[in-house]
């Protein structure tokens, strides 16, 4: 008998329309005892609210039809009072953004020994001996008592992932459903958790549901994977199952004798925090140092864990933020010695992309005002042009140009980066910076998004500064590499071998997918 | 929901066009004294007679006064006086410039239709109630659109300079908030000369109201600004070389409409009510300008109190007023959240 | 510790604030309080000079408002033109009757708006939450001039309760027990329609910010994890609304006050309000800047100590408790 047997469950909340579609559509799934199972797809396919269905905690609108049974019980239809003894102790959900799904009130290790109690007669010494066991299961060695007395906000975001597991686990549960356990963590900390749950599931025979939209987090902690597509359940992408793309056009190492598009000499940025009426500011640098050269018409990497100066380092190329010191040039222009009409053409030549295309967008302007709107400021041509023009650009993204008046908050995540990408081509830019405009995106789009780059970059030959966290995307992407870390660049040379290199000196549990383009 | 909807636009539409024109709807002047009849209560409008016979056309009888009790009246059956319409009266003007003197209903004299009495100068209460609301609703909504001039300015002054400037203005606003308001309103009130004549004085009260008003929207409008300032698309279009005013045109004003539409619909009865309040304490217009704020000072004398209940007349009016911009608040509301969405 | 000094130095700073912002206010008002007096042909102007002199109206208004800043810190908060008597010993009386109204409105406010609160936010659109909805709705269009009149009016005509003033006459002769049990039957009008005034915001207030606190991730985490509903309710839902709510009890001393205000006048309650008013009707400057600058010692006072309870209660704001490990 599974563990965890769904048939044919559907959600629909309401009041829906007819030709509204459920969250979850008719989804039938399996899960044995010990088993590691994953669940991924783009964002609102309804990976979320499968997990808070099992546990009965969808809202009062919610309308849950089919069967979810555990251990042979029926599920489905349990009243709250019912449920309560399951929540927690029989099944766990361990929660996203660890920064708001702890009491920021109370201790965290007085939070994990209200599971405890909650499930058992334990008085208050009992319940704080097993919340201690707990933390040191997921992995809290030194100082365990100064954890478990310290409020969220003192702690790090891997750290409180840790402590949702810990809460989860503490009650020593059948199974555990972890939705996206690994969002927003940078790279060692993802590590870590990627290594708890491994543990977790060798040491307790905990069966988990992990959802993520992340390929590499799934290769690494499920040993079978379920996709899911609007509610109902899909074929997994072959991407997903560890298999690297490979291109067609090979991506050719540094190639000598073309004039470097980007020129950056010895960049340093520091930030200055000063609280109102405070004595003396406190000093942050940034950027230090930084050296980088590319070529026209090729792809450089910039890699690096998050607070490495990534986005900083893009906002100086793109002439966003002036350097305290160093120089940036594109095609020869150095943005430091520009004003006025100069450094507009400037920043016209170097376009930034931005990571949440949702924010980059006004979502109250239509798709055709989104992409016009550089034409718009800067004058270019009359009304009528700049309408045709930003049809026509829309075109040349692969956007369906009949919604071209629709508000752009309506659009999807891929659709809207399109967007993005074709408002920063309405200026002609020879060097476009991405700056982990991939990252929220799902293994689906991703993959047509770096069709389209592609593809424009042959036809229009342009450049590309890809800036990302995410290795595997860079080896796919990037023909040159340059590693950031704290502020200076502590590698770099063609991708191959740079990430081979990371990797090593990371010595990351999983397998990256990353090697293996077939070397230009 | 849109029949809902229509109600409450129907019904507040009704209130401001009763008021506002209120020399039509009022039968009498409002200055217009009758001694003869202080403090009479509502006519009673009749369609049957005293010998039993009815007519189509309502009629009212003179009150006469009862020579046994002090102050009661008795109706004089020998008259009748039947209700017209569009009848001619005292002449008012609809609109600075354009007199005329069509009310809408009356009777003939010497009798007076007084459908919520009369005051103690034998005023008819309803006249009163309808000119004066005149005054009070109109120094609420100039006090609401001066305030939110003001809150706008300096809302998108602060937010979108940000640093030192920034900090100034919202320190002065969280004072201005933090002194309660009719402390504020008696403060500034006191600053000004007691008697002033009327114009003059509903001129001062706007100001003053306005200024007490000021701080909450600001900050809520510097708010926005604040966060839409920051939005990575009002970034992208300073990349793109867009000057301030086009930022604030296309990307940051438009996101205040909302804020300061509930603010309006919150800051309308809150003036009325301090017009009210400071009109109520002799602070506010004075005699004989009717205001409901002086109407209701009248019952601060203890027989007025107990003894003549139309007095509470202008309280009525208040309340379906203030009520009526609570629906609007919330109903403002409701949309501001399913656009947000 | 930064925080309290901080809060310190900011209620002082808006004490001081009030205190010139009322004295230059008034410098601005056209007429002083001898403008009587120089219509009267019977005064000679030399006598209206020596007043003014005497009352020190002859000096400029810095100097006027340090003089009295150094006398205010002593206690000393001037001389009432009106009545002829030094300000302090009229303040403080006043400011005790008005502390004695507000003070127990506050309490017994908060007392019924909190249970009623909690219980509508946790069984929201059921019929106790409808029933303190359309209440709320309906007493928060009643104006409290209204209010006030009302309760007037049910003493008046059923005899009840005294109307109008803090004691009967022949009071002084009663023992402890009798006078106070007096100004309670005095005061308990006032306060009826205080609290009746304050109660439908804060309830509404503490509704809102529970049922926001109620749909927070933390919430629905712990009621993921199988917490119990009543101790979901009130061991992270109510602590996790404390900060507005906090922020809020903060805030409405500022709206309690202003109504204290009226329904003083109104019911004649021997308050700040009645002076206050009374002093701008005489342009009594030194009264009026003292009766404003109490009522703000009141508000900052209340607001500080709800700043205390948040700092007590939320460790996010106490600084660095042990570092990050």
């Amino acid at each position: 008998m599974a563990l965890l047997e769904l048939a044919r469950l559907t959600v629909r909340y309401l009041p829906a329309p007819e030709y509204a579609q459920p969250a979850v559509d008719d989804v039938t799934l399996c899960l044995d005892e010990g088993e590691r199972v994953g669940v991924t797809g783009p964002s609102g396919c309804g990976k979320t609210t499968l997990a808070l269905a099992v546990l009965g905690l969808l809202p009062a609108t919610a309308e849950v039809s089919g069967s979810i049974r555990f251990s042979g019980r029926e599920l489905a239809g349990l009243s709250d009072a019912d449920l309560r003894p399951i929540r927690g102790a029989g099944v766990s959900i361990v929660f996203q953004e660890s920064a708001v799904a702890l009491n920021p009130l109370m201790p965290v290790g007085a939070q994990i020994a209200e599971v405890v109690r909650a499930h058992s007669s334990d008085g208050r010494a009992g319940a704080r001996d097993r919340a201690l066991a707990a933390l040191e299961d997921v992995g809290f060695d030194r100082d365990i008592s100064r954890i478990y007395d310290a409020y969220p906000h003192q702690l790090s975001g891997g750290q409180r992932q840790r402590i949702l597991i810990a809460q989860a686990m503490v009650c020593k549960p059948a199974l555990v459903i972890a939705d996206e356990p690994t969002a927003s963590l940078d790279w060692t900390a993802r590590a870590d958790i990627l290594r708890v749950i491994r543990h977790l599931n060798e040491r307790h025979g905990t069966a988990f549901l992990v959802i993520s939209h992340s390929a590499e987090v799934l290769a690494a902690a499920a040993d079978r994977i379920v996709g899911m597509r609007n509610g109902r359940v899909v074929p997994v992408p072959a991407q997903a199952s560890a298999e690297p793309v490979v291109f067609p056009a090979s991506l050719p190492s540094r190639g000598a004798g073309d004039a470097p598009l980007l020129e950056v000499r010895q960049l340093t940025k520091t930030f200055r925090q000063r609280r109102f009426l405070a004595r003396r500011g406190h000093e942050v640098e940034v950027l230090r140092g930084i050296d980088l050269s590319m070529p026209p018409g090729q792809t450089l990497g910039l890699a690096g864990e998050s607070g490495c100066g990534k986005s900083t380092l893009a906002r100086c190329i793109a002439g966003f933020e002036a350097a305290d010191s160093g120089d940036v040039r594109v095609a020869g222009s150095n943005a430091a010695t520009l004003r006025g009409r100069e450094l507009l053409r400037y920043r016209n030549s170097a376009q930034l992309i931005f990571q949440d295309s949702a924010a980059a967008l006004n979502p109250r302007f239509s798709a055709v005002d989104v992409v016009a709107e550089p034409l718009v400021i800067q004058g270019i041509g009359t009304r009528h042009d700049h309408r045709s023009r930003a049809l026509d650009l829309m075109e040349r993204v692969q956007l369906p140009t009949d919604r071209a008046d629709a508000r752009c908050g309506e659009f999807s995540g891929g659709q809207r980066q399109r967007l993005a990408i074709a408002r920063a081509l309405a200026v002609q830019p020879r060097l476009l910076i991405l700056d982990e405009a991939l990252s929220g995106l799902d293994l689906v789009t991703r993959t047509h998004i770096l069709g389209l780059l592609r593809e424009l970059q042959q036809t229009h030959g342009l450049t590309y500064l890809c800036i990302s966290h995410d290795l595997d995307l860079l080896a796919q992407f990037a023909s040159d590499l340059v590693v950031l870390h704290r502020g200076r660049i502590v590698s770099s040379g063609p991708a191959v071998s740079c990430l081979e290199r990371q990797v090593a000196q990371a010595q990351t549990p999983f397998a990256p997918t990353a090697r293996l383009v077939a070397a230009g | 929901m849109t029949s809902r909807r229509g109600l409450l636009f129907g019904t507040l539409a009704a209130i401001h066009a009763l008021i506002l024109f209120a020399g039509f709807f009022a039968p009498y002047d409002p200055a217009e004294q009758a001694r003869v009849i202080p403090y009479a209560p509502p006519s009673r409008v009749h369609f049957v007679d005293v010998e039993g016979r009815f007519h189509w056309r309502p009629f009212v009888y003179a009150w006469t006064p009862d020579p046994a009790a002090y102050d009661r009246y008795l109706e004089d059956p020998t008259s009748r006086f039947p209700l017209q319409l569009f009848v001619r009266g005292a002449e008012y003007s609809v609109v600075p410039g354009i007199v005329t003197n069509v009310h809408l209903f009356g009777v003939a004299g010497p009798a007076r239709v007084a459908l919520l009495g009369t005051d103690g100068y034998g005023r008819d209460v309803l006249s009163r109630l309808l000119h004066g609301g005149r005054l009070s609703l109109i120094a609420g909504l100039l006090a609401t659109v001066c305030s939110l001039i003001a809150a706008a300015l300096i809302g998108t002054l602060a937010g979108f300079s940000g640093g030192t400037v920034d900090q100034i203005l919202m320190r002065t606003a969280d004072l201005f908030m933090a002194i309660p308001w009719l402390y504020l309103l008696f403060a500034v009130r006191a600053a000004l000369p007691l008697q002033m004549d009327a114009r003059d004085t509903f001129l001062l009260l706007v100001v003053v109201l306005g200024v007490i008003g000021w701080a909450r929207p600001a900050r809520l409008i510097r708010g926005i600004v604040l966060s839409a300032r920051e939005r990575t698309y009002v970034l992208a279009a300073r990349g793109f070389g867009a000057p301030r005013r086009y930022l604030l045109r296309r990307h940051v004003l438009p996101q205040t409409a909302g804020a300061m539409l509930t603010q309006a619909a919150l800051l309308v009865p809150h003036y009325v009510l301090a017009e009210v309040t400071l009109s109520f304490l002799g602070l506010g217009v004075g005699e004989p300008v009717p205001s409901w704020g002086n109407m209701l000072g009248a019952l601060q004398q203890y027989h007025v109190l107990t003894s003549y209940w139309w007095m509470f007349a202008p309280a009525v009016a208040l309340i379906v007023v203030t009520f009526g911009y609570h629906l609007l608040t919330s109903y403002v509301h409701e949309r501001m959240r399913v656009v947000a969405i | 510790m930064g925080y309290i000094t901080r809060r310190l130095a900011y209620s002082l700073f808006t004490l001081l604030t009030v205190s010139i912002l009322s004295f230059s206010f008034l410098e601005l008002a056209p007429g002083e309080f001898v403008d009587d007096m120089r219509v009267d042909p019977t005064v000679a102007p030399e006598t209206i000079e020596e007043l003014r002199r005497q009352y020190g109206l002859t000096e400029s208004l810095p100097v006027r408002y340090f003089r009295w800043l150094r006398g205010a810190a002593g206690g000393d908060f001037g001389y009432s033109f009106a009545y002829h008597t030094p300000v302090s010993s009229l303040i403080w009386d006043r400011a005790r009757n008005t502390l004695l109204l507000t003070v127990p409105a506050l309490a017994i406010g908060w007392l019924i708006a909190l249970p009623i609160g909690i219980w509508t936010a946790s069984r929201p659109g059921g019929w106790t939450d409808r029933a303190s909805d359309a209440g709320t709705s309906a007493l928060l269009t009643v104006p409290d001039v209204l209010l006030a009149l009302l309760l007037l009016l049910l003493a008046l005509r059923t005899g009840w309760f005294p109307t109008g003033g803090m004691t009967s006459p022949g009071a002084a002769d009663l023992n402890l027990f009798g006078r106070a049990k007096d100004v309670a039957a005095h005061a308990f009008l006032p306060l009826m329609a205080l609290v009746v005034s304050t109660l439908p915001l804060i309830l509404r207030h503490v509704r809102a910010s529970l049922i926001e606190a109620l749909e927070a991730p933390a919430i629905q985490a712990a009621r993921g994890h199988g917490i119990p509903r009543v101790r979901l309710l009130y061991r992270y839902a109510l602590p996790m609304a404390s900060n507005p709510l906090l922020s809020l009890a903060g805030l409405s001393i500022a709206s309690l006050l202003s109504a204290s205000f009226l329904i003083e006048v109104v019911m004649s309650w021997p308050g700040l309000g009645p002076l206050l008013l009374d002093a701008i009707m005489a342009r009594d400057l030194y009264l009026i800047v003292a009766a404003s600058l109490f009522s703000t010692l009141f508000l900052v006072f209340g607001n500080l100590a709800a700043d205390l309870a948040l700092f007590a209660v939320d460790p996010r704001i106490r600084p660095g408790q042990g570092a990050r490990a």
